[in-house]
């Protein structure tokens, strides 16, 4: 059974390493690696990534409760079974509750919360000033006639259109929907090999308690929220990247980077940071394979960009991921292990 | 057993799909107020900022500049600091002005082949002798410009063609990016969009 899964997965590997050329790595992360099932050339289910990994760990649990017979001799067998079980757990924890996203700040800029990848969220508020109480509705499965209902703003949010990635335009027939943007209308857009670009659109209906209505047209690309006044007094709409809420404040104090000499390429790049928990501030330096950890977020330094402007952009990818040291005690109990079951013979024949 | 369907009915309509729920969380973000990203759009992670409250207003981009849009370019309308952006061969092509001269050719021509953008493998010495052999132009308005084909700095991929003009105080970027075939076949109607300003 063991054989016949790792053959299994090197043929997902070998698949999805073809497949991903041609269709993007998220494409094939999701039809092999993230599976339990799938349609190979359309028509032959096979399993995927998932299904395989996890007949492989009941595989191993099953081995260990009724082949094994317990005692000293067989501490190595069992240390790296333990081992291999851990790092399949671990695998599996991360994929559920690891979180990605990242912060993209501008010399001089702060924020405590950082944007998704992919999901995409409706936002509300009843300020648009620097620091401000959010109310989100998560946009996935979005459809024509999904309902967000913000009771504490006293709004129901009927979805009229909702395109997962769209082109928008200004000009041309005037609509009746309002938008910060001056956009009047959009056109669905084939979905990109990397869902980071796209950018989705939806025009919804706006009910008040007063039975005030208005049609609101939300762009992803938007630069800034749509304010729109309702009975309850002003609310800014905006449909934009899903924020995670981070347990510190960051603010880019300056980013620096040096280039080899006579070339254009990056040397390093480094971004030098404030960190606020509540009263307290620190200044961290954030460089290329020194990133910040706290609390279970990391932020590495991933990418930066010049603006006409002469500022700089720093991006920073932010990960929360509670079992990123599993990978490591796995990896202990595996070389331990081994090291038990091939050492104790040797010592016993010297004996 | 004849009850059945409507247990199952009944366990479907359970399962339906039920409407969002909200959630709350305190945000704080501080933004400082930037001229519109040259690349305009919405941003990916990776390129641009994705930011959420860039609500600081956007300086105009009108510096009285008219245009020939090619033949077989379709032509949408700017905003911010980008005038008009045009669809090439599946490729977008920008005009847009910024105050001042935004830093120089040569710091322009840095940050464009730079890992943020093109990327090229190139030395400081090639950048200087491609800014010397790069062709200058007057355009039908009597502006002078600088056409630069970066096609023969990249590799194969993404390349770019753009020419940087004077207007008064501002610069106005003209940039066409896409595939290097693409670049070749609209090489011409790009050189004849730039010579058309006025």
């Amino acid at each position: 059974m063991v054989v016949a899964c790792l053959a299994m997965l090197m043929v997902l590997v070998f698949w999805g390493t073809l497949y991903q050329v041609r269709f993007g790595l998220f494409a094939a992360q999701e039809k092999f690696f993230y599976s339990w099932i799938f349609l190979q050339f359309g028509w032959i289910p096979l399993p995927g990534a998932q299904l395989v990994l996890a007949i492989l760990f009941v595989n191993l649990v099953a081995s260990m409760l009724f082949r094994f017979r317990f005692g000293w001799r067989q501490t190595g067998i069992i240390l790296i079974h333990l081992g291999l079980m851990l790092l399949l757990a671990g695998g599996w924890y991360t994929h559920q509750f690891g979180e990605e996203s990242f912060l993209a700040l501008v010399e001089g800029e702060g924020s405590n919360v950082s944007s998704d990848y992919r999901m995409w969220e409706l936002s509300l508020s009843k300020s648009n000033e620097v620091e401000r109480e959010i109310t989100a509705f998560d946009t996935r499965g979005t459809s024509a006639g999904t309902i967000f209902r913000a009771e504490s703003y006293g709004l129901e949010i009927e979805a009229g259109i909702y395109h997962s990635n769209c082109r928008a335009f200004q000009g041309g027939e005037s609509s009746n929907t309002v938008n910060a943007s001056n956009i009047t209308g959009f056109q669905p857009a084939e979905r990109n090999k990397v869902p980071e670009e796209d950018v989705p659109g939806m025009i919804c209906t706006v009910r008040d308690r007063a039975g005030g209505e208005a049609d609101l047209l939300l762009f992803g690309g938007d630069p800034g929220p749509t304010l729109l006044e309702t009975a309850d007094g002003p609310v800014y709409f905006q449909l934009r990247r899903k924020r995670h809420p981070l347990p510190i404040f960051i603010h880019l104090v300056d980013f620096d980077r040096t280039y080899h000499t006579g070339s254009s390429t990056a040397k390093s790049f480094e971004s030098r940071i404030e960190v606020h928990v509540g009263e307290v501030v620190r200044e961290v330096l954030v460089e290329m394979n020194k990133p910040l950890r706290f609390q279970g977020y990391t932020f590495f330094q991933a990418s930066f960009q010049p603006l006409e402007s002469g500022a700089e952009l720093s991006q920073f990818a932010v990960t929360r991921n509670f079992g990123r040291l599993i990978p490591y005690f796995a990896t202990g109990f595996t070389v331990v292990g081994l090291a038990v079951h091939f050492l104790m013979p040797m010592a016993r024949r010297r004996k | 057993m004849r009850r059945c369907p409507v247990v199952l009915l009944a366990a479907l309509a359970g399962c339906s799909k039920s409407d969002p729920e909200p959630r709350t969380y305190h945000e704080v973000t501080l933004r400082v107020e930037q001229p519109a990203l040259d690349s305009g759009g919405p941003a990916a992670p990776g390129t641009g900022p994705a930011t959420p409250g860039m609500t600081g207003s956007v300086p105009t981009a009108d510096v009285g500049l008219s245009w020939i849009a090619p033949e077989g370019w379709e032509e949408r309308p700017g905003s911010g600091m980008r005038l008009a952006t045009f669809l090439a061969g599946g490729s977008e092509c920008t005009i847009s002005s910024f105050p001042g001269d935004v830093g120089g050719l040569r710091a322009n021509v840095d940050r464009w082949l730079g890992p943020g953008q093109l990327g090229a493998d190139t030395t400081g010495e090639d950048v200087s002798n491609f800014i010397v052999a790069a062709d200058r132009f007057s355009t039908k308005g009597g502006l002078s410009g600088v056409f630069l084909d970066f096609t023969g700095l990249t590799g194969d991929g993404k390349s770019m063609l753009a020419a940087v003009l004077k207007k008064d105080d501002a610069s106005v970027f003209v940039k066409l990016m896409g595939p290097r075939e693409v670049l070749e076949q609209e090489r011409d109607k790009f050189l004849a969009l730039a010579k058309s300003l006025e």
